[in-house]
């Protein structure tokens, strides 16, 4: 039972009342109606008593006693509550009845005595005993009666009270309540109580509010799919406009590091080099832009690969070593794990993070040393706790700003960003990244001592040996006669680029600007590897590849490596699927490609 | 009629008695308590005895009469009205003795009779006669004597009889009441 219910409180409100009348009843009242009634019957008796004598006093004068006698009798007989009558002479004879006197006894006797006197002259003394009892037992039982109906009627009133508590108030709240759980849930249509009492007008009230939550929920709901509608076209936008971007950088970066590789003077190599480096540049920034898409849509998958931790920090290091070298600093690797421990995890993802905590050390570092600190170390459960630390000694971050730098375009402060360049993303996308794989990035600093920022995840060990790799570097290319290639792009830029990258490296390459011709080429003829684009019209790169390797032609067996801006993961597992050895992200990356031609070599 | 007031009745208007009831005989009686050690008339003697009323026949003329005439006992007489309450004063000790008959002796109530003792009853007189008066017809009284009588000889006439009270009818005459007549009731009569 809910004790804190209306119903249980009005119930015990008037059981509480009913208990204090029967109480005040019985304590106070009915002691009081007793002693009213004795006290008038004890009037009525001493009247009787004062009226007998009267008769009595002029038979006693003339001794008549037969007619006291039957005086007395006929009263007897006509009062039964006087149980008993006595007449005594004043020298206390008996004069009435013959027979002595019994003892009475019992609760409610009450005796009244009076002398009958003529001149002064006492002739006898009339005692009459009267006993209330009867009368008194009488009026008790018609109080007990009126109690018991008094009880009905409480109980009536208790029915009734309960009856229209529950039909008036108790049900119709509770289906407001229903309603409002209703509402919760998003029903907006639940039955509510009418009427023009309180629980109507709370009802008409809840109505009101109900219709107003309606209106302003669907008008949230439009704003919301507005708003979502608006962000997903943001997103697009940034991604094909990251995309367009990369493309013609995709004919940039290659086609100048070529042309630095050629034979130039001095003077024109330092100006391909900066082509080189600011279309390297552009092309992180156009990567930020859509890692931050990617990570703010959602979109990020975070993949698991066997890779080894030595391996990832010296890599990780190798790209900024130069940088670092450039501007004068120590590059020290104080990372410590056993060498032959094997992680699962998103090698790729660990690495950006850790190329770009080391980018952003080595800009904000004047002179002195970047350290990459760290363990390894395995736990008993399997799991391996990875911890990164990269300290500088660059110009430190102030208190106020520590807390702020991983917001997405955050720097310490506006002048940085012209100071240093830079979008601002870099440590969001680092923070965004760690939550991603369930790790933490923190850091500490120090104004003009440089800053500490510190990396914690947690992976799975491999416990099977390492698959050996082969060697591969930038440098020496490894030049092969007689090798062939078919690179199938819709764009020309990309074809031309791709084309003169594999002719550096010794291929001859043919050209397919769609599916449709890749396909027919490939049937013509055995190629060593081939280039597929993802994304043209007439037919794209996955159903010419599932048509390479249906047909029993010359390169059903050939190694085919995707080619494609997008480097979402279901990507790369609709080009696993479609028969695709390898995956190559746009702009073309001669080292990468470098490395995928000698596995396949 | 009264015994007494027949002879009043014959001497002033010349009434004949008719018909009396044989079975009983009129006397009173004198009453004392049965704890009070008064044995007999002469204890009286200066007492005060009740009586129910002068007149009274058995109770009060012959016995006042018989306690004059033949005890001559000086006493103190109280009048009560009732037979009931002259027997209750002596049964109670207000009086020392009281005057009555059997019959109201015999109906008082048992523990009032119980607490009473007789020590003497009274000359006894023939009980109350039906009469006619002289105008008459001898006759017709003669005829109304003989339907009386006749009406006593069947069970139902000795039902009705039984009512006056009457146990016996027999023929009366105005001769057997010459006794009551020397006894000089009127002497005792208090008008």
């Amino acid at each position: 039972m809910n004790f804190k219910s209306i119903r249980v409180r009005v119930t015990a409100a008037i059981l509480m009342c009913a208990v204090v009348g029967v109480v005040l009843f019985e304590a106070f009242w009915l002691p009081r109606l007793n002693s009213m009634l004795t006290e008038t019957q004890t009037t009525e008796l001493q009247k009787g008593i004062t009226i007998l004598s009267e008769g009595l006093l002029p038979y006693l004068v003339s001794n008549q006693i037969g007619a006291v006698y039957e005086t007395l009798q006929n009263v007897e007989a006509q009062y039964p509550e006087w149980v008993q009558v006595s007449l005594t002479r004043p020298d206390g004879g008996q004069l009435y009845p013959l027979e002595p006197l019994s003892e009475l006894q019992g609760d409610n006797l009450s005796t009244e005595s009076m002398a009958i006197s003529l001149r002064g002259e006492d002739l006898a003394v009339l005692s009459v005993v009267a006993d209330f009892g009867p009368q008194l037992q009488y009026f008790q039982n018609e109080q007990i009666r009126i109690f018991f109906i008094g009880m009905i009627i409480v109980a009536l009133i208790l029915f009734a009270n309960i009856y229209l508590v529950d039909r008036l108030i108790t049900r119709r709240i509770l289906m407001v309540t229903e309603a409002a759980d209703e509402l919760a849930d998003g029903n907006y249509d639940a039955v509510l109580p009418s009427g023009a009492d309180e629980v109507g007008l709370l009802a008409n009230s809840f109505c009101l509010m109900r219709d107003r939550i309606r209106d302003q929920t669907a008008k949230l709901d439009a704003a919301r799919v507005r708003a979502e509608l608006a962000l997903e076209a943001r997103s697009r936008f940034l991604a094909t406009m990251s995309h367009e971007i990369r493309t013609p950088l995709n004919g940039i970066i290659p086609v100048a590091e070529l042309l630095r590789h050629s034979k130039l003077e001095p003077s024109q190599f330092e100006k391909v080099d900066i082509i080189v480096k600011s279309g390297k540049a552009l092309s992180a920034i156009v990567n930020d832009i859509l890692d931050v898409s990617m990570l703010a849509g959602g979109k990020l998958t975070i993949q698991k690969v066997e890779f080894s931790p030595n391996e990832l920090v010296t890599e990780a290091l190798e790209v900024v070593r130069s940088t670092a070298e450039h501007k004068g600093l120590k590059i020290v690797n104080a990372f410590n794990a056993p060498a032959d421990i094997r992680l699962h995890g998103d090698n790729s993802r660990i690495r950006q993070v850790l190329i770009n905590l080391l980018g952003n050390a080595i800009k904000f570092t004047e002179s002195g040393t970047i350290t990459l600190k760290g363990f390894a170390k395995p736990k008993p459960n399997g799991h391996i706790p990875l911890h990164f630390e990269v300290i500088d000694t660059g110009i430190g971050i102030p208190d106020d700003a520590v807390s702020r730098i991983f917001e997405r375009f955050e720097q310490v402060d506006g002048s940085i960003e012209r100071r240093f360049g830079g979008t601002g993303l870099g440590l969001s996308i680092v923070k965004d990244l760690m939550d991603a794989m369930e790790g933490r990035v923190s850091v500490t600093s120090c104004i003009g001592q440089g800053s500490t920022f510190t990396l914690d995840l947690e992976l799975e060990a491999i416990t099977t040996p390492p698959v050996p790799k082969a060697e591969s570097g930038i440098e020496p290319l490894s030049y092969s006669d007689h090798r062939t290639a078919l690179i199938v792009d819709d764009n020309g830029i990309n074809r031309t680029v791709g084309s003169a990258i594999l002719t550096k490296l010794g291929y001859k390459a043919e050209l397919a600007e769609n599916g449709v011709v890749g396909v027919s080429k490939a049937q013509d003829k055995k190629f060593d590897v081939i280039l597929m684009d993802m994304h043209m019209p007439e037919m794209d790169g996955l159903i010419a590849t599932q048509k390479i390797r249906e047909t029993d032609g010359p390169n059903a067996q050939t190694k085919i490596i995707a080619l494609t801006a997008s480097v979402q993961a279901e990507d790369i597992e609709k080009c696993r699927t479609a028969g695709m050895d390898d995956f190559l992200s746009k702009p073309i990356n001669i080292k990468n490609l470098t490395t995928m031609l000698s596995d396949c070599s | 009629m009264n015994p007494y007031h027949f002879l009043v009745a014959r001497k002033a208007q010349g009434y004949d008695a008719l018909v009396r009831d044989g079975a009983r005989e009129l006397f009173g009686v004198l009453v004392v308590a049965k704890d009070s050690g008064i044995e007999n008339v002469a204890d009286l003697e200066g007492k005060t005895i009740a009586f129910p009323s002068p007149n009274a026949l058995g109770a009060a003329l012959l016995m006042r009469a018989d306690l004059d005439r033949i005890h001559g006992l000086e006493y103190k007489q109280e009048y009560v009205s009732t037979h009931s309450s002259t027997y209750l004063n002596v049964a109670l000790g207000q009086m020392d003795a009281g005057g009555g008959v059997m019959a109201t002796l015999n109906r008082a109530e048992p523990q009032v009779r119980d607490r009473l003792r007789i020590i003497y009853e009274t000359t006894r007189v023939p009980p109350h006669p039906f009469v006619a008066h002289q105008r008459i017809a001898p006759d017709v009284a003669e005829a109304v004597q003989e339907a009386f009588l006749k009406i006593a000889e069947t069970p139902e006439g000795q039902e009705l009889l039984a009512r006056i009270p009457m146990r016996q009818a027999i023929a009366a005459t105005s001769a057997e009441y010459d006794g009551l007549h020397n006894l000089n009731l009127q002497n005792y009569w208090v008008d």
